[in-house]
């Protein structure tokens, strides 16, 4: 007796799987029918009719191999060049001999130290049998670390013209694509062409910019297949530059990147891989006075111009952006109907640079006032409080970063920042806010920036520097957070709500405490601030000299770090 | 190791068995039996009933039509309809047999009103050429001779007896149907129509010499490319020749009546005609 109910739970556990299996019998049925009244007529057939199809067999079977071979010719032409071509987003790998590359080490301003670690390498390129009479073998990798801008694949490109050698250069964001294996593929590529040329040549340098794009940390796919191509690119480039290869090879990989290298995959960062890492950070005052001597030498420039003064100006400037100022003043002069670049040229192109284009906007009085005002009050306390910087330009011309601006920087690169620092930061940030209640009794949406920047400054005090009033002391930001510390998207929480409110409380009290400070100083500097905000409406701009002036017609003096 | 002999095992039983369907086919008819094959077929699978005889190498199908031309002088449909069902059945026979006979000739009679003949001949190569596509729908029919006669008693005939059946040859085939190629050219075709009169045409061939004689008479200027009736038709001989590979002929003796004009051309003359 056929049980009912268990008939009907297994048709409906398994209808898909019965269904499939009476639609292929249905298939399977059909065909081998088709296939006997096929064959039945076949056998039918009359005798002429009979050899007219068998004739034609071979023939068939001659056209079906003749286009299989065709279409399988092209599959593997295909596939060869999308998985190892290339493909359709192709390298665009750049083989060039090394004097096209053309930059001669003089041409490598500053960076000393830099240069001369760099030199070491050139050596060893050039000349390896030094090295291997020692019995040390030649670097695999360079790498190139620091911000954008300061000169790593310049630096890249003067090794490259020093040694000779031929100079392949790619872009890491290039490498990978939709496709995964694509990234694994393009690198096979590269390294197969650098490989030819290093035995035509004697060697080879690749040059990889933004390899971080391609040198990340390998983690576990979540299952998009998005990580496991990026691992595959990150495999590749590991096997290619200390693979199981027994032929030795002079190819050089020269890595450039704006990230830390504790990003970078740990793999790729020992010796045998990445052996040499160089650290080309922001040039300092000497260095400065270097670059712009080297980049107006290319322009028409004003005798006049001092560079020790630009140089003191362009405080964390990079290469790249004393080179866009030196091309921008060009630009404006031009502009200016002016035969050599002066001072007032450069000054204007730093400011479009830094501050960005002007707006066409027009203010009310009333407006112009309530600018003026916000932004006298972020300039006094810079100027007053402030520990290290200067007010370097104050204005109310409407521009890409604001509808005014106050320019405060310190006058060198400083490299460590001190809890007054921050303190005075936040001082800064809230006397815009503070300045407008004062005169206006009200205030606007235009501290937006203001506050953010102020509770950002107090957050990390408090969360991450220990320096919040109520004695808490960790990086609390950095246990909250529980990247890498398992798969998937929850992880445990490290810290309770209690000490969570404690320490919003402490970033509170920071903010108030500076607010209170800040409100003292522009109450009692009330004159001040309405002497400077009417400078700004009368003139609009003010720079560093003009603000120097005012605050010393007041009989003020900025504050300094002891 | 099944799984490696397999696929050449495979293919090549599958090749031995082609090979050997090829060279094994037999013959699904024999001649002897030629006339029984086509009745059977025709009666079993087209639903009609012809007569057949064959002699020596020509065979006479005979099919009595009730109505072979309606009272408009068109073709009657069906009749036509079971004049195509006997070429097809009795081409399906002959062309599975060996060896083949090499002409086959169908005779559709009205036995009822007008008593005509309708008669097509065809050389059996031709059929198989045909049916190979080689040759095209349009010359099939122009190698094929159609002769539509009146003749009073074909009426009531149902057995064939009015029929002058004779063993037809090559030569005389093919000298009718030069004779056919030029009426059709000389009466069909655009570029002659309206230019030329035709009367009788007459050709034979006799030894190693084609003879034609045709009254072509010029009505009007045809166009430029086309020289004169006589070299036409030198051309339509010369064709002929080249398609079915006669080999003893010397002489082509063309003589146009109406003109008076005789021409004679050699074997080689003619093969200019075709470059």
């Amino acid at each position: 007796m056929v049980d009912l109910n268990k008939l009907r739970v297994y048709f409906k556990l398994h209808w898909i799987k019965i269904l499939l299996i009476v639609l292929a019998s249905i298939i399977g049925l059909f065909t081998v029918i088709v296939l006997i009244a096929g064959v039945q007529a076949m056998l039918n057939l009359e005798s002429f009719y009979k050899q007219l199809q068998f004739s034609s067999i071979p023939l068939q079977f001659f056209f079906s191999i003749v286009t299989a071979i065709i279409f399988a010719s092209i599959y593997t032409i295909f596939h060869y060049w999308f998985f190892f071509g290339g493909g359709m987003t192709k390298l665009g790998q750049k083989k060039v001999k090394s004097e096209e590359v053309n930059v001669k080490w003089s041409e490598v301003i500053g960076m000393d130290e830099i240069k001369r670690e760099a030199w070491e390498v050139v050596q060893l390129l050039k000349d390896r049998s030094q090295l291997q009479r020692v019995g040390g073998h030649v670097i695999k990798g360079l790498l190139l670390c620091g911000p954008p801008g300061c000169g790593k694949t310049y630096l890249a490109k003067a090794i490259a013209t020093e040694v000779g050698l031929p100079f392949l250069s790619v872009v890491g964001s290039e490498v990978e694509g939709i496709i995964v294996g694509l990234g694994a593929a393009k690198l096979r590529s590269l390294f197969k062409e650098a490989r030819a040329m290093a035995e035509l040549h004697g060697g080879c340098i690749i040059f990889i910019d933004e390899v971080d794009s391609i040198a990340r940390t390998r983690r576990e796919d979540m299952g998009f297949g998005g990580q496991m191509s990026a691992n595959a690119a990150v495999n590749q480039l590991l096997t290619e530059m200390d693979g199981l290869r027994k032929k030795e090879n002079n190819i050089v990989v020269i890595g450039a990147t704006n990230v830390d290298e504790r990003e970078l995959d740990p793999a790729l960062m020992r010796a045998g891989r990445f052996d040499r890492k160089i650290y080309i950070g922001l040039p300092g005052l000497a260095d400065r006075e270097n670059l712009f001597r080297f980049y107006l030498s290319k322009i028409k420039y004003e005798p006049d111009i001092d560079v020790a003064v630009l140089a003191r100006k362009a405080v964390y400037k990079s290469p790249a952006d004393i080179s866009n100022i030196a091309r921008e003043s060009s630009i404006i002069a031009v502009r200016n109907k002016k035969e050599k670049v002066g001072m007032k040229e450069i000054s204007e192109a730093m400011d479009r640079i830094d501050l960005g284009l002007k707006k066409p906007i027009e203010f009310s009085q009333k407006e112009k006032e309530q600018v003026a005002y916000h932004e006298a009050g972020h300039a006094i306390v810079a100027y007053l409080l402030h520990p290290t910087d200067d007010v370097f330009k104050a204005s109310i011309i409407p521009r890409s970063v604001g509808l005014g601006v106050v320019s405060h920087r310190s006058r060198e690169e400083m490299h460590i920042y001190n809890k007054e620092y921050y303190s005075a930061m936040i001082k800064v940030s809230l006397g815009s806010y503070v300045a407008e209640r004062l005169k206006f009794n009200s205030t606007t949406s235009g501290v937006d920036e203001d506050m953010h920047q102020a509770i950002s400054v107090a957050y990390n005090m408090v969360w991450r520097w220990g320096m919040g009033p109520s004695g808490l002391k960790g990086n609390f930001k950095a246990a909250e957070r529980s990247f890498g510390y398992s798969v998937g998207w929850s992880a445990p929480n490290f810290i309770s709500e209690k000490t969570k409110e404690k320490l919003d409380e402490d970033v509170q009290k920071i903010i108030q405490g500076c607010l209170e400070e800040v409100e003292n100083l522009l109450a009692k500097e009330s004159a001040l601030l309405d002497r400077f905000a009417q400078e700004l409406i009368n003139r609009q701009e003010l720079d560093y000299d003009e603000i120097e002036a005012i605050f010393k017609e007041c009989g003020k003096e900025r504050l300094r770090q002891s | 190791m099944w799984k490696r002999t397999a696929p050449p095992v495979l293919i090549s039983a599958l090749i031995a068995s082609v090979l050997y369907g090829c060279i094994q086919i037999k013959p699904t008819y024999t001649k002897e039996r030629i006339a029984e094959s086509i009745i059977l077929l025709c009666q079993k699978e087209y639903n009609v009933e012809p007569k057949v005889w064959l002699l020596e190498e020509t065979v006479w199908i005979y099919l009595p039509v009730g109505t072979l031309i309606t009272n408009n002088l068109q073709w009657q449909k069906e009749a036509l309809g079971s004049i195509n069902k006997v070429l097809m059945g009795s081409s399906r026979v002959i062309l599975s047999m060996r060896p083949r006979p090499q002409f086959m000739v169908i005779v559709a009679s009205d036995i009822e009103d007008y008593g005509i003949d309708y008669q097509i001949t065809s050389w059996i190569p031709d059929i198989v050429k045909y049916q190979l596509q080689l040759i095209s729908r349009d010359e099939f029919s122009r190698r094929s001779l159609i002769k539509i006669t009146e003749n009073i008693d074909a009426l009531r005939d149902k057995e064939g007896l009015h029929l002058a059946k004779e063993d037809i040859t090559l030569r005389g085939f093919l000298a009718e149907q030069i004779i056919q190629r030029i009426r059709m050219k000389f009466t069909l075709e655009e570029n002659f129509r309206g230019y030329f009169k035709l009367g009788e045409v007459d050709s034979v061939i006799q030894g190693d010499t084609f003879r034609v004689k045709a009254y072509i008479e010029q009505t009007g200027a045809p166009p430029k490319k086309i020289a004169n009736a006589e070299e036409e038709i030198a051309k339509i001989i010369a064709y002929v020749i080249r398609e079915y590979e006669i080999k003893d002929f010397l002489l082509a003796d063309i003589k146009n009546t109406a003109s008076g004009q005789q021409l004679l051309f050699t074997r080689s003359e003619l093969g200019n005609f075709l470059r």
